[in-house]
């Protein structure tokens, strides 16, 4: 049989058992469904955070008192090392000060919300040119006390009544002039932020002369891994041990991509699981089908029908059955992941993107197209072996 | 053209094993009206099924054209089955989901004709048994005696030397069953040669051979001039 006439059979088979064949592909759909939406708004938060990491400085290097992130740290930086950092060969500007998360109080309400305090001057220094932008206001002077710069998000989202420029917070019942309001940068952690003084900061949290975080521009014209190794040596003499990390804007990209790819996998692999579940389906309905169609499958093999014919115009059904499942699913997933993009937007996760390429498409088209031919193959070929008069006898 | 020696049929292993056909020798030659007839349950099918290559026998040798079928390949047997014979059954045997056009088709899609040719040519034997109106109904838009003719014009899609046909008449109306006989001995006389399975005495004028069986053994073999038949 030639091979469109086998296309043609079997559509008509499939045509015919409508509503079975819908429900066949269902668990197809869920599974496609849910791994494109996972697929794609997994790689789109990964390609995103790259974007933004190498936008906010190829040309920094960040050194954070761990081996590794969320292992707390075995011990903090303090000035000492500031200045061994500093002296490292190409190191150009230098910032360093402490995050963290605290509660602030605003018209009466409290909410967590991570701060950051630093020499202001040195903070304008190393992220100048990074879009860290004031929306309102003006940035922090290193002479103001207790005046404080706020994230788009503390200031628009996170309260009942939008926080102004002028306005008072509370943090541990110390009042702090907002002198300035931050651009969206689109994630929580940098939009709920408040930034502080270094002065007052460490006085507020009590940790005098100890930084969680150091972060230094590069010359231009250095070479950055270069200098990083060189940061890494010296601190290592300094410390006397290798317990902090020192990231290039690639590196840090790299390390938080890894994360998110793992949990990426991990998603999928349970989107994975809804597919095998629908791959089972196609296959119990090629084998209630084939056992409905006995009667078939003899009439053709008293025709003259090979085999290799009754293999193939089971396997082409049930691998279309497949291709359904997956051109619907491709559909339904892309439309969810656009959905949940444009609804993160709104909320202000802007790293949310959904990541739509003809690699997906056309991979998760073959992809579908072969589940169902690998499951329609064993029952096909359990039925193309059927003795045609056993099947043919009786009625 | 078809000959069987010592064929036997058994179905089963030890005490449910019962015996369809015991040691039968028959032989078909070409042009021949044959009818196999007995009480039900004798083997008549079985002995079709089995000189139609749709089956195996247990013990014994089918030739065709003095050639071994039992060192063919399940495709050889296909091939046999869709290039050299027809099968015509008591239930009709049609596919549900097909037009009668299409059904006819059918063989010839197997053998991978031409799409335009296939058309024509299963357009011309629906004509041919009376049913150029009825094309593109399906199988349950048409009454017995019209998918029974359906049926024969799919068994004569291509072209074969040889039609196998089951009771064809065993679920038609008398008139029905005559126009059926009549296609089929129209057939015969264009020189394709017929074996039929029957246990109607009636019909017994349209063969130049009858084979009678009982319990699986030949009992009977009777060879009348062909043109002695009176119709």
């Amino acid at each position: 049989m030639k091979i469109d006439d086998t296309i043609t059979f079997a559509f008509k088979n499939i045509k015919q058992k409508k509503t079975q064949s819908l429900l066949t592909i269902v668990g197809i759909v869920i599974g496609v469904l849910a791994m494109v939406s996972l697929i794609s708004l997994g790689y789109g938060v990964q390609n995103y955070i790259h974007e933004e990491m190498m936008k906010m400085g190829s040309n920094k290097i960040t050194i954070l008192p761990m081996k590794q992130f969320g292992v707390p740290p075995s011990h903090l930086f303090t000035k000492k090392d500031v200045k061994v950092v500093e002296r490292v060969k190409g190191v150009d500007a230098i910032m360093y000060g402490w995050f963290g998360s605290c509660e602030i109080e605003y018209n009466g309400e409290k909410k967590l919300v991570s701060y950051f305090y630093a020499t202001p001057s040195k903070l304008r220094e190393v992220y100048k040119d990074s879009g860290y932008d004031i929306e309102k206001g003006r940035w922090l002077e290193d002479n103001d006390k207790y005046a404080c710069v706020i994230g788009y998000g503390t200031a628009h989202n996170l309260f009942d009544r939008e926080i102004k420029v002028g306005d008072v917070v509370k943090i541990k019942d110390k009042k702090f002039r907002v002198v300035g309001i931050l651009k969206e940068v689109g994630n929580q952690q940098d939009d709920n932020s408040i930034i502080l003084n270094i002065d007052i900061g460490e006085k507020l949290f009590g940790n005098k002369d100890k930084y969680n975080i150091i972060v230094v521009t590069v010359k231009e014209g250095e070479d950055i891994d270069k200098v990083a190794e060189d940061i890494k040596e010296a601190l290592k003499k300094s410390l006397g041990d290798e317990d902090f990390s020192v990231l290039t804007a690639e590196q840090l990209a790299e390390r938080i991509s890894s994360i998110l790819g793992v949990i990426t996998i991990f998603v999928v692999g349970v989107a994975a699981i809804s597919l095998l579940v629908g791959a089972i389906g196609i296959s119990n309905t090629m084998h209630m089908s084939i056992l409905e169609r006995r009667r078939d499958i003899g009439i053709l093999k008293a025709l003259g029908a090979e085999t290799t014919d009754i293999l193939a115009i089971f396997v082409i059904e049930s691998g279309f059955l497949g291709l359904f499942g997956g051109i619907i699913g491709l559909v339904l997933g892309i439309v969810m992941a656009k959905g949940v993009e444009i609804l993160a937007h709104k909320m202000g996760y802007l790293m949310v993107n959904a990541w739509i390429s003809w690699e997906l498409i056309v991979g998760i088209l073959i992809f579908s197209f072969l589940v169902g031919v690998i499951s329609g193959y064993f029952p096909a070929r359990s039925g193309a072996k059927l003795n045609p008069i056993e099947t043919l006898r009786g009625e | 053209m078809i000959k069987a020696k010592n064929v036997w049929k058994i179905y089963g292993r030890g005490e449910a094993k019962t015996i369809a056909l015991k040691n039968v020798n028959v032989e078909i030659k070409e042009g021949e009206f044959v009818m196999i007839m007995g009480p039900s349950g004798c083997g008549k099918s079985t002995l079709l099924n089995i000189l139609g290559l749709l089956d195996i026998p247990t013990k014994g040798e089918v030739y065709y054209k003095g050639r071994k079928t039992s060192s063919m390949s399940e495709n050889e047997r296909a091939v046999f089955r869709r290039k050299i014979s027809g099968f015509i059954f008591q239930q009709f045997h049609l596919i549900k989901t097909l037009t009668a056009l299409e059904n006819v088709e059918l063989p010839m899609m197997l053998d991978e004709k031409d799409k335009i040719y296939r058309k024509k040519r299963a357009k011309k034997l629906l004509e041919m048994v009376g049913l150029g109106d009825r094309l593109n109904h399906y199988p349950h838009q048409l009454s017995g005696g019209q998918q029974q003719r359906v049926a024969i014009a799919r068994a004569l899609a291509n072209n074969p030397k040889i039609i196998f046909a089951d009771e064809p008449t065993g679920n038609l109306d008398s008139k029905s069953g005559l126009i059926v006989m009549n296609i089929l001995k129209e057939l015969n006389e264009k020189g394709i040669t017929i074996v039929m399975v029957t246990h109607d005495q009636e019909l017994t004028k349209y063969a130049s051979k009858i084979i009678k069986l009982k319990d699986g053994e030949v009992v009977e073999v009777i060879e009348k001039a062909k043109n002695s038949s009176h119709t």
